[in-house]
């Protein structure tokens, strides 16, 4: 198996800082291009409509431009360190997209979160042949 | 909190863009904050939005595009909206021309207002019926109307 670096996939799902900078720094060390990832989770929608009683629309339009801050933030940052990215904010299962994206935009290396909310030993499991980086 | 309307209240609307391409598209808006006296820079202005356009084109498809830059060459965050009837190349994805351009520029230490404003904006265009309406308008207040609505 062969893995090539040249495009790496960031999954912000509770990405800690220090875990943005390393993987802007590992793309420009790479010469690689980034695409930073915000999932709308399903399942995260319907559990803050019934926590916080809130209709579907309203729920969704918060967690769109929160994705969007977040996005634009590892843009910045990207910015400075000259860093070529691309912002994806897509919606439904997080396993699914992830895989979906990685193949889509043939993806080398998945950088994420061990706090993201995916089931992170379960996803190896079932995507032995791609890149993942648990940070 | 940063109000879309404000700032487009501050900085300025253009109905439609004469500009045919990319960087045209972006001096012309550019245009409009230079002769209000808001940016201090003209040309490092330009160089830092073309260095971010150069990194990765801020055609997002849905034919918007969204131009932007933190710089000290602005004096604080502005934002200018502007309507290509034809649309304007800016490498979009998608590969469609963008019609609803959004030039967001703010100095270094308005980050956070210029990441939000970025956001909020990114947030409201993803609605077509946004989008369609903002394309129909016909005077600028109708389209500050259809911002207000959505804000």
């Amino acid at each position: 198996m062969t893995l090539s670096f040249s495009r790496l996939l960031l999954y912000l799902e509770n990405l800690p800082p220090f875990a943005s900078e390393f993987a802007l720094d590992l793309a420009a060390k790479l010469s690689a291009k980034v695409f930073a990832l915000y999932i709308l989770d399903e399942n995260r929608i319907k559990k803050r409509m019934r926590e916080e009683n809130k209709e579907r629309e309203k729920v969704k339009e918060e967690m769109e431009e929160f994705a969007w801050q977040k996005l634009y933030e590892i843009e910045d940052l990207a910015g400075k360190k000259e860093v070529k990215i691309h912002l994806l904010l897509l919606e439904g299962k997080v396993s699914q997209i992830l895989r979906e994206v990685m193949e889509s935009y043939e993806i080398g290396l998945l950088i994420l979160s061990r706090d993201s909310q995916l089931n992170i030993s379960r996803f190896l499991e079932q995507n032995r042949e791609k890149g993942v980086l648990v940070l | 909190m940063v109000k879309l309307v404000d700032l487009l209240e501050k900085g300025g609307i253009i109905l439609n863009i004469k500009a045919k391409e990319k960087i045209g598209a972006i001096k012309e808006m550019a245009q409009v904050l230079i002769a209000k006296g808001l940016i201090l820079n003209p040309e490092e202005f330009f160089a830092e939005i073309l260095r971010r356009e150069n990194l990765e084109s801020t055609g997002i498809g849905m034919g918007v595009a969204i131009p932007h830059a933190r710089t000290n060459a602005i004096k604080d965050l502005a934002l200018v909206l502007g309507r290509s009837e034809e649309g304007v190349d800016f490498s979009s994805l998608d590969k469609k021309p963008s019609h609803l351009l959004f030039l967001i520029s703010a100095p270094e230490d308005k980050k956070e207002d210029y990441i939000f404003t970025l956001a909020k904006i990114s947030r409201l265009i993803r609605k077509d019926e946004v989008r369609i309406r903002l394309n129909k308008a016909k005077t600028e207040e109708e389209l500050l109307a259809i911002i207000r609505d959505y804000e």
